[in-house]
């Protein structure tokens, strides 16, 4: 088969697992399959004691038979040092392991396209900023020009709205885009409920016009909660029928989980299924009904209606101004999701067309949207040039650029990909930590609350505790609570070597940022001497950029299978 | 300057380990055994038979313990997910009646008491006849708590207040309100602090229906459970005012729902008190008109703006620009 033309994809690195896509001409996007003929790629990854990495399914399938050398579910451990535990004897980050995932999608990608020329990942909305530095690093380490990180939730409306455009479009001319463009503002509630993650979103889409209104939800709430919940259920029956406990080794452990899982599937479909699973010789075949895994569970589902009903509170909303409720995320199969939102908001929720796949849809058109802006943005800077000064080399190549889009992308879809705005809020309030002399205690003072809509910016003035005070330590954090211990530390910045002789009350002026993508930025200057001093944020955890450049070509050594 | 970067850091709280006691440390339950009861976990009475305290008490606990979910323990963490779905769940079995009447039974046994005849000894619960409803306010807009008679409802930034409102404007306690007879009593804790009802400071006021109460930049509207609401239609769409770009201040966004008023001004008494010397002390006012918002210029120095044209009276669409001193606010109305 020939190779489409080189461009952007879009990938959806899940805790469970990942999908990669692109855009097709027409507007469709396009789930890349494995070689293995798979749309979604599980995110696991096997290291061989020789160091060869298996990625996958058949890492996957190793999982139950050498446990010790299979790590899953590293999403949840993003921000921190180290994946919880050794793989093969070896500590690793969960960035290099997220961009061993990555290499192996990238891989399957250039089985399709001629090239990857970049790539959005996609993120919980929920996520903070440690994460998503590290989300970015894994794709810096893995070879791929990272373009974006976008928020789940906000792809997957995306991709929904987009859809929408197309199959209203008919012959999909400029005018037909142009009505369904104008159709009334409505607000859709996003409950996506993923392998390990949970972000519920309310967006308001009026025309082209996406407007993030609030986000929440729970960082490790997901489907593999609900399979530790079966292999509790299992594993208490197993120990009191044969008096052993499959728990204590990890391959009966991950064996049972795997059917388990599988068990959760089929409930989505049957009333009940059986699990049977063996431990030192000793074998187990027993009955689960829909009714009990939803009881076993039922705490979990609380959490998340919680959740989702104190996000409207927080939003100013009520069920009556909500249009739309669409469920994502492959966790959203199970019935009792679809049930437990139809109760609480009087709406038949929609099931989003491939759940598990729309997500890297979104992201892959918004990857094309902003290598289309690009290049216009090349072009259009070429013509104003163009008055001043003969043809430059540059604009042939913008030029180009601009015919190559035209030619990848049909003139609707080019129309409806350039006129998307989007408007994201920010998962985490940032503050600092600072002495209250009123509570007399240290508390978190918020600087930017958590809602706010991206890019934000707020510059706070402190004043020096003490007369010639010499530097200034500020700690940067995330989180709503004025309790400093239940918020995340993720940064500090230092100001050292200021003037001497300042007076008690110095000005030092702090500048917080958040960006478009939730990334965040703090500087900090000492007004009264007009010296600035810069300010650096460190992350506890973070890689330097040269151990991004480091592990980069320790991955591009590996060869992944 | 009261907020002070922390170069020395004071003595902080211990930090949390897997074996602090997180029902007493982070949700102030008295010592007892655990895990505890459903009522003492949501801080309620035994037996509380108003489903809306109920509510009230699963929505300040979680939001009391959600903070902490990511915390850097892992072993921390997962007692914490615990606890979050001890509160879930009591939400599912306390708010559903069959649920609720079983657990307690069981709970009546397990505690040796008998419950029909606490219920019956006490005196008759009496339905709450009022209820707060926050109608302007940096957050917690629209949250509506049903007031219970015979107990005192604390309003204030401790998040351990019956009725906690997130500002720095706000004194950990700021006001209470007491029940006198069918009457209900506000009083401002502290005279250092600013309460205002109807647009004047008060110690103490008994409260009449569609009374409202200033505090902290908080608008509470006092009103009789039950009373005809008005017809959404009528209402304008909640509103959101963010600031985009300005001298930082403690709350930089102000929300509203009809039939709200929202005074902007350099001056402590105002709703949203906005520290810019540019600003008069009284300097616009945003307010509902019909179904509509409109801003309206007090006869400011400095004057009013909307989408850079200087205005005494406009009306406001989503996505409006006002300046205002050295403020640009955007508009942001949901449907």
């Amino acid at each position: 088969m020939a190779l489409q033309d080189a461009r952007p994809v879009g990938i959806d690195l899940g805790t469970t697992f990942s999908a990669i896509a692109y855009l097709g001409p027409n507007g469709q996007p396009r789930t890349i399959v494995s070689a293995t003929g798979k749309e979604t790629t599980p995110s696991v990854v096997l290291i061989r004691p020789d160091r060869s990495v298996i990625v996958g399914e058949d890492a996957l399938a190793e999982r139950s038979n050498t446990p010790d050398l299979v790590a899953v579910n590293f999403k949840r451990d993003m921000g921190e040092r180290f994946y919880r535990e050794p793989v093969g004897g070896r500590q690793f980050s969960p960035e290099a392991l997220s961009a061993l995932v990555l290499k192996k999608l990238a891989r399957d990608a250039r089985a399709v396209l001629s090239d990857v020329t970049g790539a959005v990942i996609t993120v919980p909305a929920y996520f903070g900023d440690a994460k998503r530095k590290a989300t970015q690093d894994a794709g810096k380490i893995a070879g791929l020009n990272v373009l974006d990180i976008i928020n789940e939730p906000t792809a997957a409306a995306l991709a929904n709205a987009f859809r929408q455009y197309l199959a209203y479009g008919g012959d999909r001319t400029r005018l037909e885009i142009a009505r369904i463009a104008t159709r009334a503002p409505s607000t859709t509630l996003i409950f996506d409920l993923g392998g390990g993650t949970f972000d519920v979103t309310i967006i308001r889409i009026d025309s082209n016009d996406f407007e993030v209104v609030a986000t929440g939800g729970e960082v490790r709430l997901g489907g593999v909660d609900f399979d530790q919940r079966i292999l509790n259920y299992f594993c208490d029956e197993f120990h009191r029928r044969h008096g052993v406990d499959p728990r204590d080794t990890p391959e009966s452990k991950e064996k049972i989980r795997a059917r388990c899982e599988q068990a959760k599937i089929v409930l989505s479909d049957e009333m009940q299924t059986t699990i049977s699973g063996e431990h030192l010789g000793r074998q187990l075949t027993y009955p689960i009904t829909r009714a009990r895994f939803d009881s076993i569970t039922a705490d979990l589902l609380a959490r998340a209606q919680l959740s989702t009903e104190m996000l409207l509170e927080d939003a100013l909303l009520t069920w009556d101004k909500i249009d739309d409720v669409l469920l994502v995320g492959g966790s959203s199969r199970m019935p009792c999701v679809a049930q437990m939102l139809e109760k609480i908001s009087g709406k038949q929720p929609d099931m989003a067309i491939a759940p598990d796949q729309i997500v890297a849809h979104g992201a892959a058109i918004h990857a094309a949207i902003l290598q289309m802006a690009d290049s216009a943005a090349v072009v259009a800077a070429d013509q104003s040039r163009r008055l001043e000064s003969p043809a430059a080399p540059q604009e042939a190549y913008a030029q180009r650029e601009e015919e190559r889009m035209q030619a990848i992308f049909d003139e609707p879809v080019r129309q409806a990909a350039m006129s998307v705005k989007m408007t994201d809020v920010n998962s985490h309030a940032l503050g600092v930590i600072v002495r209250s002399s009123r509570e007399k205690r240290t508390v978190n003072s918020v600087i930017i609350p958590k809602n706010t809509p991206l890019p934000a910016s707020r510059i706070k003035v402190f004043g020096t505790e003490a007369k010639n005070q010499r530097q200034v330590r500020i700690r940067v954090v995330e989180g709503d609570s004025r309790d400093p211990r239940g918020c995340t530390q993720i940064g500090e910045c230092m100001i050292k070597s200021l003037p001497k002789g300042l007076p008690k009350g110095a000005p030092v002026e702090v500048s917080f940022k958040y960006d478009k993508s939730g990334r965040i930025h703090v500087r900090a200057v000492e007004l009264s001497s007009r010296l600035s001093a810069d300010v650096e944020l460190h992350r506890e955890y973070g890689f330097e950029q040269a151990d991004v450049e480091k592990l980069a070509d320790a991955v591009a050594e590996i060869d992944v299978e | 300057m009261s907020n002070k970067p922390n170069a020395n850091p004071a003595q902080p709280a211990p930090d949390l380990s897997p074996d602090t006691d997180l029902y007493a440390e982070l949700l102030q339950i008295p010592p007892g055994p655990r895990p505890p009861h459903l009522y003492q976990l949501l801080g309620i009475e035994l037996f509380c038979p108003h489903p809306e305290e109920i509510e009230r008490a699963v929505r300040a606990q979680f939001r009391k313990i959600k903070p902490y979910e990511e915390h850097p323990d892992i072993k921390v963490r997962e007692r914490i997910q615990d606890v979050m779905s001890h509160i879930a769940t009591a939400r599912t079995v306390l708010r559903d009646p069959e649920q609720k009447q079983r657990y307690d039974e069981v709970l009546a046994t397990r505690l040796k008491v008998n419950r029909d005849e606490m219920l019956l000894s006490r005196p008759a619960a009496r339905i709450p006849e009022f209820a707060l409803t926050v109608i302007a306010g940096p957050a917690r807009v629209g949250a509506r708590w049903s007031l219970v008679p015979d107990r005192r409802f604390t309003i204030g930034s401790d998040p351990h207040c019956v009725l906690p409102l997130p500002s720095s404007r706000l004194r950990g306690v700021h006001a209470q309100l007491e029940c006198a007879g069918s009457d209900w009593m506000l009083r401002n804790a502290d005279p250092g602090f600013v309460t205002l009802v109807n647009d004047e400071r008060r110690r103490e006021f008994l409260l009449k229906e569609g009374d409202h109460i200033d505090l902290g930049g908080y608008r509470l509207h006092f009103e009789r459970i039950g009373a005809g609401q008005p017809d959404p239609k009528s209402l304008p769409a909640p509103l959101s005012l963010v600031i985009r770009e300005g001298p930082s201040i403690p709350e930089p966004v102000m929300n509203a729902v009809g039939p709200a008023s929202i005074l902007i001004g350099n001056c402590e008494t105002a709703l949203w008190q906005l520290l810019d010397p540019r600003l008069s002390l009284h300097h616009a006012r945003v307010s509902a008109s019909g179904a509509v918002w409109q801003i309206e210029d007090l006869k400011s120095t400095t004057g009013t703006f909307v989408n850079g044209e200087r205005i005494t009276r406009e009306l406001l669409h989503h996505r409006d620009q006002i300046s205002i001193g050295h403020f640009q606010i955007q508009v942001r109305l949901r449907r």
